[in-house]
């Protein structure tokens, strides 16, 4: 799971895999597509919403575009749950991201320190609550908006089996969680990812997946540790298989 | 009065020579001798009054076997040439009912002293028109043929003489009547000819035009849907019984005439951009009235339909230009308008499956179990409403706790920095 670069200097942690960085950055363009299209319809009184809808060639084009978008965001969730249930990587991050007692505990702590009463902040595995939150949310997000979203893309579809007052509904919640999802990402994740002090102007493990030891042992002490330990078994098995080949050589 | 023109005596002769050859009445010929000379004009005050008659048109001309003076009567016993200037020529001398002569006495003639142009006259309005005004004075036509300034073709430009004019429009405020020339009445008149389009007089009438502020007038307000439904048979008969017509007919000044939604002079088609009945103009074009909160507490107008329609995707899609999107009279109707209650309506909510079917194929009785327009509050549209404020409450907490965890998050930063400065937070 984790990658020694070798050198004691700059050792370098394997956080996202390729596949992993690769269907982040489809769900962030899918997703800035979504924002970019969608917002517009949700403040009309706007002046900024008109321009946006200028640009982009007109209302057609925006509605075309955004379906354009939400197909690739669903096509990006099917492929993530059968990423998640088939592939061992997969399942392990799922397990990783589950919440579980530790993470109360840790929210607890976390404000604890944040209120002066504790001296540190709590110890992190491979995610933290924060983490697991965000990507719950996402998560949930998805869900809700695609759902809604087929319903309003497909009225009268929908109204097959559901009222008219059902597709209203509908509307609300597509509304009112993609702004609830557009804020959360501009103010929540821009500031775990770009704004805070830590990384900023930006963590680069969106592009290149890699997180350094400092940051590591920083973020992720209980995760740093256990890989530790799993290298120095494996260092001593590796040495004991050596010395027993040593042995059967000498013999 | 001054006759520049010295040389007219000389030219007497010749004039009289050239009548003679085109064989114009043996009376008129002495009035011809001068007035047949193009230069021939009075001047008064530095001004040029041209005194010329073409012989040709008067040849022409329905009055071709008149003689001047029985037109110009007050100079009926003058001798030539005459020194006293002649009196304007009095037409009804002729055409009046009951002339054994047979003067035709065309449409309304009787009723111009008492149109709006026949009281200017009267009152001797410099802008008032007078017979020759319209009609032109030797050169005319009968109306049938198309050279004459009141065949159907010539009216708009005969009447544009005055009405397209700039400076009339603001002197006698009646703006917007030069639009007559880019609307689609105009356009069909050229292109398909003089009988397939409405010109002035089919719907100001003729002589006995008619201010629109007259109750009698053909362009008064209730007065209008029967002006336009002479023409336009079809949609009229749709129109009356819709609530607006039944409106009308009962008097009421508020309800739309055809000119409210369409416009007046410059009325273009449907499809045109520009029309204020293009699908995307229709929303803004009705709530001229229903979206006027006096005309809403007065005829117990729901308030909420502008602002619920325009809240929609159809409203929305259409503010940003979608023309292909549901539109007032998408589902009400353009002309015949019912109210709901009406079983014919096609928003009553029995009909609406098939209403929202001509767009959305496979529409069911689901279409209508809710409001079409919605207006979420505690005694309807309960669902969305709570919804809604469920969501909002969720939306503002969230939000709330990020913005309320990241400022905890810098404080704990700040609080520690000032002891290990230097250093970074770790």
């Amino acid at each position: 799971m984790a990658r020694d670069s070798g050198s004691s200097v700059g050792r370098y942690f394997e956080r996202l895999t390729l596949n992993q960085r690769i269907q982040h950055i489809v769900l962030m363009i899918s997703f800035s597509t979504l924002v970019l299209t969608g917002l517009p319809v949700r403040y009309p009184e706007s002046s900024v919403s008109s321009r946006i809808i200028w640009l982009l060639g007109g209302f057609g084009m925006r509605s075309m575009l955004h379906r354009c978008a939400a197909i690739i965001l669903i096509l990006l969730t099917v492929y993530h749950v059968c990423y998640t249930i088939f592939s061992r990587r997969g399942r392990s991050e799922v397990w990783a991201l589950t919440p579980n007692l530790k993470d109360a505990f840790d929210v607890f702590h976390m404000m604890k320190y944040y209120f002066g009463l504790a001296s540190a902040k709590p110890r992190f595995g491979r995610y933290g609550f924060i983490e697991k939150f965000e990507y719950l949310a996402v998560g949930w997000g998805s869900v809700i908006m695609i759902g809604t979203g087929l319903m309003l893309w497909f009225p009268a579809k929908t109204m097959l089996f559901l009222p008219k007052w059902a597709l209203d509904v509908a509307r609300i919640v597509h509304s009112y969680e993609a702004l609830l999802a557009f804020l959360a990402i501009v103010i929540w994740h821009f500031y775990q990812v770009h704004l805070n002090p830590d990384v900023f102007p930006m963590s680069r493990v969106w592009l290149d997946g890699k997180i350094s030891e400092h940051d590591m042992k920083e973020h992720h002490p209980v995760e740093y540790e256990r890989i530790m330990r799993s290298l120095q078994d494996e260092d001593t098995g590796r040495a004991e298989l050596q010395t027993e080949s040593e042995r059967g050589n000498r013999s | 009065m001054l006759i520049r023109n010295t040389s007219i005596w000389c030219l007497m002769a010749l004039c009289g020579v050239l009548l003679g050859v085109q064989g114009a009445h043996a009376d008129n010929l002495k009035c011809l001798a001068c007035h047949s000379a193009p230069s021939f004009r009075k001047t008064t005050g530095g001004v040029h009054a041209p005194l010329y008659v073409d012989a040709d048109q008067l040849a022409a001309s329905v009055h071709s076997s008149k003689d001047c003076t029985d037109c110009h009567a007050d100079l009926r016993n003058q001798r030539f040439p005459h020194k006293r200037q002649a009196d304007p020529v009095q037409c009804v001398r002729c055409h009046h009912n009951g002339n054994v002569v047979g003067s035709p006495v065309s449409y309304h003639l009787d009723k111009y002293a008492d149109s709006v142009h026949g009281r200017a006259a009267r009152r001797n309005d410099p802008d008032a028109p007078r017979c020759k005004d319209c009609h032109g004075s030797h050169a005319i036509r009968p109306a049938e043929d198309a050279r004459s300034s009141v065949s159907r073709f010539n009216v708009p430009s005969t009447c544009g003489r005055c009405h397209f004019d700039p400076l009339f429009a603001k002197r006698r405020h009646l703006y917007g009547v030069a639009e007559y020339r880019n609307s689609i009445h105009a356009k069909v008149l050229g292109q398909h000819g003089p009988e397939t389009a409405a010109v002035c007089t089919d719907c100001h009438g003729v002589h006995d035009i008619e201010s629109p502020s007259d109750l009698g007038s053909r362009t008064s307000r209730l007065q209008v849907p029967k002006t336009c439904g002479r023409c336009h048979k079809k949609i009229y008969e749709g129109y009356r019984k819709s609530i607006h017509g039944r409106a009308v007919a009962k008097g009421v000044k508020d309800a739309p005439v055809c000119t409210n939604c369409h416009g007046e002079h410059g009325i273009v088609k449907p499809t045109a951009p520009s029309s204020s009945v293009y699908p995307i103009h229709v929303a803004a074009t009705c709530s001229k009235c229903h979206g006027n909160v006096r005309i809403q507490r007065k005829y117990g107008l729901p308030a909420d339909r502008m602002t619920s329609y325009l809240e929609s995707y159809h409203g929305l899609a259409g503010k940003y230009g979608e023309v292909s999107v549901a539109n007032c009279a998408t589902c009400h109707g353009a002309h015949d308008i019912r109210p709901s209650s009406d079983p014919e309506s096609a928003v009553n909510k029995k009909n609406l499956p098939k209403t929202c079917g001509a767009c959305h194929p496979a529409a069911g009785k689901n279409f209508a179990k809710g409001s079409i327009h919605l207006f979420p509050s505690k005694h309807k549209d309960v669902a969305t409403y709570w919804v809604r404020m469920a969501y909002m409450l969720f939306v503002i907490v969230l939000i709330g706790s990020f913005c309320v965890c990241i400022l905890l998050d810098l404080l704990a930063r700040q609080r520690k920095r000032p002891r290990r400065p230097g250093t970074g937070d770790h």
